[in-house]
């Protein structure tokens, strides 16, 4: 028995992308691990991670395609599956035009260069529908490009020299493990940790403090704060004359803002703004890292703007041991150098992908067909039920996939794909720059093929040009990388993932800022004329319709959104419970244990309640990535950037009576 | 380094030292993490605990076993040997942090990943550093 180790990355879309060492004995994954050391990565994966082997061999695998037969889904040979697809295909774009099929791409297989085989494919089919923003970070990524002029995150590893951390609507123990272990060392040399968010989170053990505003309030919360900054004096007025735009005119704004308003709005009391500012009076230099759940409302953008401005106001960015850090993707991605010409005529790309549902079906002509891609929208989109309604008003539906999910369930042909490890690929990701070189590390299971694989079979069937669909993924690799301005082989890769000149550990460490003024754009007229919203990161509330509880969707500690659900390894690691606040639990008679009931007029589900002080009185939590879940919210899109608003649902709760 | 040592102050639950004993055990994990307070009753701090077979100095296993299965290696080590074990569950009974499992009648413990390269996986795969090896053991002798 020969065991051989290989490297390679895993891309299910997380901050972390780690890279990943890989046992192989006889074309059998024997053990995975941390590969690479890195700082942001230190050799450490999670605990899907290391779930690995269950999963790329896991009974519920898909290895033959499917063809709905009779309204049942069957069965069915590649060759058939592929002779239908083109049929179809063929049949839709003749009659109606190439943009009417739509293609819906998520990021469940993130980064990744050989995608664009896909894209080359709907180049050459003549056009195509997409979407556009993001389920994600679009309304963040837009709002700290427009406000900084880049997207310009920093080290994790600078957290453990910061004496205040601030982490705001982040919980790294579930999204980003890596970055605890510098927060703790920071701890553990004195620094004090603040965690601002609507769940005493589990990354919260150690804080000196836990702010936990009503969810979507943070926007009106950072205003609050400034202005207590502001009295307090503890505005660093230099760094905001020097580089901050917009500074008096957002001044005359918190006039407007009452400090009453504030506290009865956000739910935090006086003494804990009080409490705050003593401390970031103690440590003018401190380290706000922004996350991505405080992006997750109707407000989404104005948000992440206005807790940014905390970040100007004080002067902490560009600043080592401190700063702000808010994590987007990296601007330079690997070239694609085979692009066909794009026929930008049918390509429609208006709808943000949270309004697909309501949105798509208004487009003349109209959308009849639907490819899914590396994505799982009735359980990670908000809106499932208008996402059913809209999948299934579909004529024909294909949806490549691993797993029998929720989307395929409901798919016309399911053809089943390798998995990462089953192909190679380059690899980014959005918490840190380091380019990766994703290897293939064994032959996917018998019956499955590749997304590239299937593009270069249609291509083939289609007869479009051979030449946009080169034979061998890493010889695509190869010339992406030749044609990509970092100067680094695939060799160089294998030996380690390469950490981009464009990264800089501190954020903006050079105080240099894209943006039209050249400062931090507090006000930006170029974002409202774009987005229609406030010139000013002002306050609007989230949009949240009546009921007795504010339900929350905050990311698991086993799953990325809805994937690893298939994981037996991990079905005890999580936590499916409703969480909800002891007072409402009591008021309700219901307790840890009991059987409840959780519905609005969308639908309903049933789970264990867990009763506590994790959420305030008036929300419940539930982790996302669980079928059905986001059948309780409304598709609705984020103020900025064309994301998605998840915790915007009001659901009503009642004990089930066993 | 025969002992694991446990930093209570540095463990957040992630639960990969559980799961990377699962990946070297058929998906069974000899490992266990257990939250006290995790529903943070008055917003007051939670704590995780990961647990193994901590090797106690007055192991009760070794006491409970009438196979004489259970033995005490030089190193201080809690050592089973499984070929002795018929299966009666007294370790399991036995065990103050529940670390022998019963599998298809036969007991299972921690062996301290024997064997592999790199030592013991959960500690290899530990992202905070909460769980570490050392030559002492944490644990002491407790008279109950």
């Amino acid at each position: 028995m020969s065991r051989t180790t290989l490297r390679t990355a895993c891309t299910m879309n997380c901050y972390s992308g780690c890279p990943i060492d890989v046992d192989v004995e006889d074309g059998r994954i024997v053990e995975v691990r941390g590969s690479a050391y890195f700082p942001e990565a230190q050799q450490k994966i999670c605990l899907k991670g290391l779930s690995y082997p269950q999963l790329l061999n896991s009974p519920e695998r898909l290895k033959t395609p499917y063809i709905r037969k009779g309204g049942v889904l069957t069965p069915a040979s590649w060759e058939e599956a592929m002779a239908l697809i083109v049929r179809k295909l063929t049949e839709l774009r003749d009659k109606y035009g190439p943009e009417t099929v739509m293609l819906y791409k998520g990021s469940g297989n993130l980064g990744g260069s050989t995608a664009n085989l896909g894209m080359n494919f709907w180049y050459c089919f003549g056009g195509y529908t997409g979407r556009t923003g993001g389920l994600c970070d679009a309304a963040q990524e837009t709002a700290i490009n427009d406000m900084f002029g880049s997207s310009d995150y920093g080290s994790i590893a600078e957290l453990a020299d910061a004496k205040l951390i601030i982490l705001w609507g982040k919980n790294p123990v579930h999204t980003n493990v890596q970055s605890m272990r510098y927060i703790h060392d920071a701890l553990d040399k004195g620094a004090k940790l603040v965690v601002i968010d609507p769940r005493v989170s589990e990354s919260s053990d150690r804080a000196t403090m836990h702010i936990t505003p009503k969810g979507g309030t943070d926007g009106l919360l950072a205003a609050g704060l400034i202005k207590f900054i502001l009295a307090k004096e503890l505005a660093d007025y230099e760094f905001i004359d020097k580089y901050v735009h917009g500074f008096p005119e957002y001044k005359e704004y918190l006039e407007t803002v009452t400090i009453g308003s504030v506290v009865r709005e956000t739910g935090v009391r006086l003494k804990e703004f009080s409490k705050l500012c003593d401390l970031i009076a103690e440590t003018p230099d401190f380290a706000l890292v922004q996350g991505k759940g405080l992006q997750r409302y109707s407000n989404g953008g104005q948000t992440c703007r206005a807790v940014a401005a905390v970040a100007a106001v004080c002067g902490i960015i560009g600043k080592r041991g401190a700063g702000f850090h808010a994590s987007t993707f990296m601007e330079n991605p690997p070239a694609w150098p085979f692009f066909p010409p794009k026929p930008k005529a049918h390509i429609r790309e208006t709808v943000p992908v949270a309004a697909v549902p309501l949105d798509i079906p208004k487009l003349d002509p109209p959308v009849r067909a639907l490819w899914v891609e590396r994505a799982n929208p009735m359980v990670s989109a908000p809106g499932a039920n208008d996402m059913q309604r809209f999948i299934e008003g579909m004529e024909f539906v294909v949806v490549p996939e691993a797993f029998m999910t929720e989307t395929a369930k409901l798919a016309d042909v399911v053809l089943p794909v390798a998995m990462f490890m089953e192909r190679a690929d380059l690899f980014y990701t959005y918490g840190h720059n380091y380019l990766q070189y994703r290897q293939k590390i064994v032959e996917p299971p018998e019956g499955c093929r590749s997304e590239p694989d299937i593009f270069r079979e249609l291509a083939r069937r289609f007869g479009f040009d051979e030449k946009y669909f080169p034979e061998d993924d890493v010889e695509i690799l190869r010339a992406c990388l030749a044609a990509s301005p970092y100067g680094l082989t695939l060799e160089d890769l294998e030996k380690a993932p390469a950490k981009l000149t464009s990264y800089r550990d501190v954020a903006w460490g050079d105080l240099k800022f894209d943006t039209p003024s050249g400062k931090i754009e507090l006000l930006s007229e170029g974002l409202a004329a774009k987005w229609g919203c406030d010139a000013l990161p002002k306050y609007v509330p989230p949009l949240i319709p009546e009921g007795s509880f504010q339900l929350l969707t905050p990311h698991p500690l086993n799953r990325i959104n809805s994937q690893f659900v298939q994981n037996c390894w991990l079905d005890d690691a999580g936590d499916d419970a409703l969480h909800m606040n002891r007072a409402d639990a009591a008021r309700l008679h219901i307790k840890t244990g009991d059987t409840v009931r959780i519905y609005n007029e969308l639908g309903e589900m049933t789970l264990k309640a867990k009763v506590g002080d994790t959420v305030l009185e008036g929300a419940v939590s539930v982790f996302c990535g669980l079928p059905n879940l986001n059948r309780l919210m409304a598709p609705i899109v984020t103020d900025i950037g064309g994301g998605a608003s998840f915790h915007t649902a009001a659901v009503e709760i009642e004990r089930v009576v066993e | 380094m025969s002992f694991f040592h446990f930093d209570m102050n540095r463990c957040v639950g992630c639960k990969a030292c559980v799961i990377a004993c699962k990946q070297l055990h058929g998906g069974i994990s000899y490992r266990k993490v257990r939250s006290v307070n995790e529903e943070r009753y008055l917003k007051m701090s939670g704590m995780r605990i990961s647990s193994a077979c901590e090797s106690c100095p007055d192991p009760r296993c070794v006491a409970a076993c009438k196979n004489d299965a259970y033995s005490v290696a030089e190193d201080g080590r809690v050592v089973l040997d499984e070929s002795k074990c018929r299966g009666n569950g007294a370790c399991v009974a036995a065990c103050p942090y529940g670390a022998p499992v019963l599998i298809d009648g036969v007991a299972h413990k921690c062996d301290m990943c024997e064997g592999r390269e790199g030592g013991p996986f959960c500690v290899a795969a530990c992202p905070t550093g909460a769980l570490t090896l050392s030559d002492g053991r944490q644990v002491r002798e407790v008279d109950l």
